[in-house]
């Protein structure tokens, strides 16, 4: 009420008297203000969404996964080139039976809080995963490792040697050693969640100086830390939802590298001083799922669905909804498994329709629909209806169109088979060859187009165990042909990462769309 | 009075039930809660443990009695995103949201009376019809695109402000401008034709005609007067602004409500948005109950029988 009075009571004074006065005011006030921007000296990125929680296994997302590699440490490492490097393990080999692996563990590392890691940490860190997982909670990005290695028992040999024994041979154990974070007894031993939650304890090159939910995370090089010491002593996690505000703050210098630049941004982000665009290809593979058994029984013929990958003209596709930045997808696995040879099917209409001819549908084919979940994956629901365009073209139409769904409803029919002859489907993101392969296997839950192929089934199971690189690598590079030539979904593309990088940083993205941040320098800016 | 209080406080007990109950409902209606809340490579062993953990395989009406009885004594449920209270996180980004609606309300009341009160008291003037258009655009300008224009000319351009973030005054401004346009605008409209109303009762004839100076007509008879549909409007602004500022909140990355909300409809952490849903709720009929009870104390004539 005072308030309100008072308000009144300026008005027409307020006016009148305002004269270069306030012009002076303003500029004072101003420019004070002004003192509390310009540019960070703190390496800092910005992402959209917040590191939920401290906990490493309660860490879900990509950006949550970078922040946790920051703390925590595993004890094998996945490098740029995507492969296994050692970590807090040194070294590592098989035993006699191919179940049982030794692991040779480092020296002289200390968690945050003074203790020693060794044997013992890495025990009560497997066997803590193992126990959260059976009990309902959230394991965060060790939620494939986990049932994938199936670890059945750890042994500790010595201070710095442990037996882990799988079940059944599991070639790939190293890899998925790089996804369990090792953590101190001392510290987590009879914490409750919200405690978890609370405070990050691991063996890596920063600590945490400071959590702001919802507004940034600040991490400060750990002193005491085993190995090289990280370049940056400040390293910042900002959350900045909205693009537009991302791209200033890149801008004005408040941010070093910003996540999930759209296309459109992207090219204007190029011409900025100061700044630059790094784009690489993802690992999150999209398609169009086909129903090849149990639906349409046309699908059931290679050749209709050879056919409708040959209706579609990516290139239109590429330019219209993706500024030209996306290639269509030859190859299935990601790198280092990607068949080097293997060509994406090409814009051949009048194949298309010698194909269906050949398969006998001459007059085209009417299938039942389309589905597709809405903002999933970039431009799903318009990809979708260019698609819908493309196949009508050669004759392909969709009785009831393309229909879409919210995210939650499109996840419960996929995990109930409930979708029709097509549907958009978007799967990958790691970069393990057994877990990517496993995808197609009949016997799989996310083969979600029930595809069979006896060679297909019989390369899987010697996969599991086969022990020799090269060969491994012949097996994918064998299993992807099968997949170009069978044709169980319309190859979409490989979805890219784009970021936008402060020239003041020497930093190159990953594909695993990961940042790190303790080999990165920060350069004053040249103006 | 004591009656009427009682009868407004059973009717905020009502509503925030029924917000409750929809919120509740919500969580079921967007398919599966479970399968909502996880990662995509669960196993369905993994995706059942989880439903148990988080007891989504019992009865319907037995997880609704639970939270019904959690909301009673404060338990709002814990994020499963984040794994603290609700509440926690509600308690920890209620300070942001406060600071932003207090001083978007500071930069309301300041701007849209005088404006207000001005274009009424020089009614079809150029300064009434300058202010009157300006409102009308301020009302017009979508909440984000001002946002994103003011960091672009502040931020960016002349490098005056900050572009996002919270942390000092300076912090403060761009977002709380951009939140209090839209309202400021409204405000003054309505204060507009408010004393517009006022200024032609016989009361302010017989204040003029007894020789009282023009600022005196104004602003103790006329725009007391006036206040009331200002307050209730004020009151309807500022409930909606504690409840979160989802898109200024989120243009300039402020760690408040608004964002805990998206955030959790990003996660879909079902028990945050729940909270969220509810608490913004009852911010709203506080207010509304407070702004309502000052109604005789701006003007004695209204009595609450």
């Amino acid at each position: 009420m005072f308030l309100l009075g008072f308000a009144g009571s300026c008005s027409v004074r307020f006016v009148k008297r305002c004269g270069s006065m306030r012009k002076s005011f303003i500029f004072v006030v101003l420019a004070s203000l002004s003192l509390g921007c310009g540019q960070s000296n703190d390496l800092t990125v910005a992402n959209s969404t917040d590191i939920s929680t401290l906990d490493p296994f309660g860490m879900f997302s990509r950006v949550e996964i970078s922040f946790a590699d920051h703390l925590f440490q595993t004890l094998t490492f996945i490098n740029r080139e995507m492969e296994v490097e050692p970590l807090l393990a040194t070294s590592w080999e098989r035993l006699e039976g191919d179940t049982t692996w030794t692991v040779h563990l480092r020296d002289g590392v200390r968690f945050h809080n003074g203790e020693v890691f060794g044997a013992a940490a890495v025990k009560y860190s497997i066997e803590t995963i193992y126990e959260r997982n059976k009990n309902g909670e959230t394991v965060g990005g060790a939620s494939v490792a986990i049932p994938s290695a199936d670890i059945i028992r750890i042994e500790i040999v010595d201070d710095l040697t442990v037996n882990l024994t799988t079940n059944g041979p599991k070639a790939l154990l190293p890899f998925y050693m790089s996804q369990i974070f090792m953590l101190p007894p001392g510290h987590y031993a009879g914490k409750i969640d919200a405690e978890r939650a609370e405070q990050a304890v691991g063996t890596g090159p920063y600590l945490v100086e400071e959590r702001i939910r919802d507004s940034h995370v600040s991490l400060i090089a750990n002193p005491d830390y085993w190995g090289v010491a990280p370049l940056a002593n400040r390293v910042v996690f900002r959350v900045i939802p909205e693009v537009s505000t991302r791209i200033a703050e890149l801008e004005t210098g408040g941010v070093h590298i910003i996540t999930d630049l759209p296309f459109d941004q992207a090219a204007l982000l190029n011409d900025s001083r100061g700044v630059h665009v790094a784009a690489i290809v993802g690992g999150r593979r999209v398609m169009i799922g086909i129903t090849t058994n149990g639906g349409n029984a046309a699908l059931k013929d290679k050749r209709v669905r050879q056919a409708l990958n040959y209706a579609i003209d990516y290139d239109a596709i590429s330019q219209g909804l993706f500024g030209g930045h996306v290639e269509r997808m030859s190859y299935m696995f990601n790198p280092p498994f990607n068949h080097p040879t293997l060509e994406a099917y090409p814009y051949d209409p009048d194949r298309a329709r010698a194909l269906l001819a050949e398969a006998g549908y001459p007059n085209g084919l009417e299938l039942d629909a389309m589905d597709t979940p809405l903002g999933k994956w970039i431009q799903d629901f318009e990809l979708a209806q260019t698609i819908e365009a493309h196949l009508a073209d050669v004759g392909v139409t969709l009785k009831n169109g393309v229909r879409t769904y919210e995210w939650g409803n499109y996840r419960s029919k996929l995990l109930s088979y409930d979708l029709p002859s097509l549907f958009m489907q978007g799967s990958g993101g790691e970069f393990e060859l057994l877990t990517e392969a496993a995808d197609l296997t009949i016997t799989s839950p996310s083969n979600f187009y029930r595809w069979e192929n006896p060679e297909y089934e019989s390369l899987w199971v010697e996969l599991q165990t086969a022990l020799d690189a090269e060969r491994r690598m012949q097996i994918g590079y064998r299993m992807q042909e099968i997949v170009h030539e069978e044709a169980p979904w319309i190859f979409m593309h490989i979805q890219p990462d784009t970021y936008g990088v402060s020239d003041r940083i020497d930093w190159k993205p990953r594909p695993d769309e990961l940042i790190h941040f303790w080999n990165v320098t920060i350069s004053e800016l040249a103006n | 009075m004591a009656r009427y209080i009682a009868k407004r406080l059973l009717m905020a007990v009502f509503i925030l039930w029924a917000v409750a109950t929809i919120a509740f409902c919500l969580t079921f209606l967007s398919g599966d809660p479970a399968t909502l809340m996880i990662g995509d490579h669960w196993t369905s062993e993994q995706i059942d443990a989880f439903r148990e953990h988080m007891g989504y395989d019992r009865p319907l009406l037995v997880q609704y009695g639970d939270y019904l009885s959690g909301l009673t004594r404060g338990d709002l449920g814990v994020s499963v995103r984040q794994q603290v209270p609700v509440i926690d996180l509600i308690i920890e980004r209620f300070p942001a949201t406060l600071e932003l609606t207090l001083a978007a309300l500071f930069l309301i009341i300041f701007v849209s009376i005088p404006i207000g009160v001005l274009s009424a008291v020089r009614r079809n003037s150029p300064a009434d019809r300058i202010a009157m258009s300006g409102a009308l655009f301020a009302q017009s300008v979508p909440t984000f695109w001002l946002g994103i224009m003011l960091i672009l000319v502040f931020g960016v351009w002349l490098r005056w402000l900050p572009v996002s973030g919270r942390g000092t005054f300076a912090h403060l401004l761009l977002p709380a401008i951009t939140l209090a346009t839209f309202s400021t605008a409204r405000i003054a409209r309505l204060v507009r034709s408010s004393m517009l109303d006022v200024l032609g009762q016989d009361y302010i004839r017989t204040a003029r005609a007894i020789g009282l100076p023009n600022w005196r007509v104004y602003y103790v008879h006329a725009l007391r007067n006036a206040l009331i549909p200002v307050i209730t409007m004020l009151g309807i602004e500022i409930g909606s602004l504690l409840g979160g500022a989802l898109i200024t909140e989120t243009v300039f990355a402020w760690p408040g409500i608004g964002r805990l909300t998206l955030q959790a409809i990003q996660a879909r952490d079902l028990p945050l948005v729940q909270g969220v849903i509810t608490f913004g709720a009852l911010m709203f009929v506080v207010v509304n109950l407070i702004v309502d009870l000052s109604y005789s104390l701006i003007d004695p004539r209204i009595r609450h029988e």
